[in-house]
């Protein structure tokens, strides 16, 4: 089968020529193109391979991230990156490149911002983007945990709407989220950073989801999946969800990086939290 | 006003009618104490609206043969910000947190275990709630959020002389950025109308869960709409209400407060800022009375609970890039010109003039014979599908 990369490279620039000239996204070519730019120039330095993969993080980057300022858009690349670089586990880097860039810049920079209601409620256009999507993953194999998270997101969404008595027109609404497609199929699906076994990989998408409705629903953000993508991170990161664990001692080794991975979790909510109040 | 959690929220009211109807239920993130709230002066709200409206600009054009230009505005006067206007009361696991007169308002500060008893004593207190008022409530009770309902205290209106409603004000700091829209889509005939001025630090403000759409702007209309400009934005606001189905967002205004260039009204002062909520400016230390670090949006909705389900939920981006509606008038030259230059110049008006007339068309919606009446002339309306006739002479 065609490397599936090449699709999502596909999907993603259709998204972004629709994005801007249909729904008027607000990005300037000059940022695309230095984000492009820049994003190729750090992997062929630091990897000199994989440019397809550096596109893809570039493409999710031009479509999400808002900013009037270069340099910034400039650093954005670099995080996303420099990342796969130099933030490592047991040989593997541990953030989806894109959404940790997203993440960082725009908690860390009043002059970048994330503009999930640019996206407006699509309806129709939503499933289709949708199925455009579900062609990427299958061809990525990462259907299920793609599945798994929004489906979770889903129900969260769904039940909470019938616990408060709001009509389905609102839960519909939340769910018709361009950006929210986007990241069900695009990032959480990123192979280098999903478990090994499919069952994991629902656990996996199933965690995300459950963080981001508590991160929607309980501390107000938009963009919650990014943030709960980010945070689970250096769970996922873990040989427990990454490898098979062969033998006592590695079990042991495992065990170590889990819990250390969930202190590092629990760190960042805790900083998100404070943040907050 | 809107600074990390701080929030100031100052809601200006169109009631019309009988100020013994009047009452307010909104749903407030917290209690709160006689010191967040504030009843502000009207004018604060008239003069921001003027601030922000969209702009009439008119050129007039240069003698053909000389030199020589002037410049004038016009504002567009438009209609006040709409907030909710609710009724209610009941009894029944409703708690009285607080009970305050401010100005000429009655407001209590109401929480409930339950949407029904809450509506219940609303409604035995003589607010009157819409149907379905019931669910939504409970909604938003179960959200934790309480209930701020106003009435106007007559004898108090009275004492102050005040004929109008003022604006109330409320503080408070909560990691919500959003305006409870629901309530009101139960209570109105027909769509709403609301205007959200957002004054923040680092940029304009956009909805995270609708489209934020910028009106068309910096459009030639041709003069004879100058006297019916309100009528020329209002339609071409619903226009575009339509093009994007009812359901999005539109920016009118968004513009860095220490300057303007031009203004359609003169900036609000320093003290006028923080009458708004403003806390971060020092009316006695910007000795120009120009504030800085104030970025100013306007947003206008119209909406009902069709296309507008959920509440508006806000980000402040850090856009500090300069937007306005302005709509640009160019009166022909009306003096004598007798000249190579003048030839060139009047078949060339002519041509504009068509294209200003097709655009107004296509902008509002109206009719060709009604332009025609306004213009007071026939209007030659280029056709443009059959683009040959302009390409040879005959």
């Amino acid at each position: 089968m065609a490397d599936p990369r090449n699709y999502q490279i596909a999907v993603l620039c259709l998204f972004t020529v629709f994005g801007r000239y249909w729904l008027g996204f607000d990005f300037s070519l000059t940022t695309a193109a230095v984000i492009i730019a820049v994003a190729l120039g750090a992997q062929h330095l630091l990897f000199a391979t994989q440019h397809k993969s550096a596109l893809i993080s570039a493409l999710s980057l031009v479509l999400l991230l808002r900013t009037d300022t270069l340099a910034l858009a400039a650093l954005a690349a670099i995080i996303a990156i420099g990342s796969k670089r130099w933030v490592r586990l047991d040989g593997r880097h541990i953030f989806n490149p894109s959404a940790l860039a997203l993440v960082v810049v725009t908690f860390v920079f009043n002059g970048a911002w994330l503009a999930p209601g640019q996206w407006g409620p699509m309806g129709l256009s939503v499933l289709l983007l949708a199925g455009a999507g579900l062609l990427v993953v299958t061809s990525a194999q990462r259907i299920d945990i793609a599945l798994a998270f929004f489906t979770g997101f889903a129900a969260i969404v769904l039940l909470r709407g019938l616990w408060l008595g709001d009509p389905l027109s609102i839960a519909l609404h939340q769910l018709q989220n361009g950006a929210l497609i986007v990241f069900s199929f695009f990032m959480i699906t990123d192979p280098r950073t999903t478990a090994h076994t499919a069952v994991l990989r629902v656990v996996q998408g199933f965690s995300v989801a459950l963080v981001a409705a508590v991160i929607q629903f309980s501390f107000y953000q938009h963009s919650a999946p990014l943030y709960a993508l980010v945070l689970l991170a250096p769970l996922f990161a873990t040989p427990f969800f990454q490898k098979e664990t062969s033998n006592e001692e590695n079990r042991i080794r495992h065990r170590f990086h889990f819990y250390r991975a969930l202190f590092q979790s629990g760190t960042g909510l805790l900083w998100i939290l404070r943040r907050q109040s | 006003m809107r600074d990390q959690d701080r929030t100031v929220i100052t809601m200006s009211n169109d009631f019309q009618g009988d100020v013994n109807d009047f009452a307010m239920v909104i749903p407030v993130p917290s209690i709160l104490t006689r010191e967040q709230i504030n009843v502000a002066s009207q004018s604060l709200i008239d003069h921001l609206d003027a601030y922000t409206s969209p702009r009439l600009v008119e050129y007039f054009d240069d003698d053909p043969c000389m030199q020589r230009r002037l410049l004038k505005m016009e504002m567009l006067e438009s209609v006040a910000a709409g907030g909710e206007a609710v009724a209610d009361a009941a009894d029944l696991g409703v708690t009285i947190e607080a009970s305050y007169t401010v100005g000429e308002y009655d407001i209590l500060i109401l929480s409930g275990e339950e949407s029904d008893g809450l509506v219940q004593w609303l409604t035995g207190n003589g607010y009157k709630l819409p149907p379905g008022a019931s669910s939504v409530v409970g909604s938003y009770l179960k959200q934790g959020m309480k209930f701020f309902v106003a009435k106007v205290n007559l004898a108090q209106q009275e004492a102050l002389g005040v004929n109008n409603l003022r604006p109330l004000q409320v503080a408070f700091e909560s990691p919500r950025f959003m305006l409870p829209i629901r309530l009101g889509t139960l209570n109105a005939k027909g769509k709403q109308e609301l205007f959200v001025f957002a004054l923040t630090r680092s940029g304009r403000v956009e909805t995270s869960n609708y489209r934020t759409v910028r009106m068309p702007t910096d459009l030639d209309i041709p003069v004879y709409v100058k006297d019916r400009f309100d009528d020329f934005y209002r339609d071409m606001f619903s226009r575009q209400v339509e093009a994007h189905q009812g359901k999005a967002v539109f920016l009118e205004y968004a513009w860095d407060m220490a300057w303007c260039d031009p203004c359609a009204a003169d900036p609000l002062t320093a003290t006028q800022l923080r009458e708004l909520g403003v806390y971060w400016v020092d009316p006695s230390q910007s000795s120009r009375s120009l504030a800085q670090d104030v970025f100013a949006t306007r947003l206008h909705v119209r909406y009902d609970a069709d296309t507008f389900p959920d509440d508006l939920r806000f980000i402040e981006t850090g856009d500090r890039t300069n937007f306005q509606g302005r709509y640009v008038m160019r009166h022909p030259w009306r003096g004598t010109a007798n000249c190579a230059a003048a030839d060139a110049y009047y078949a060339a008006l002519e041509q504009r003039q068509s294209e200003h007339a097709a655009s107004l068309i296509k902008l509002t919606g109206w009719s060709q014979s009604e332009v025609e009446a306004l213009a007071g002339t026939p209007v030659r309306i280029e056709d443009d599908t059959q683009w040959w006739r302009r390409l040879w002479q005959r």
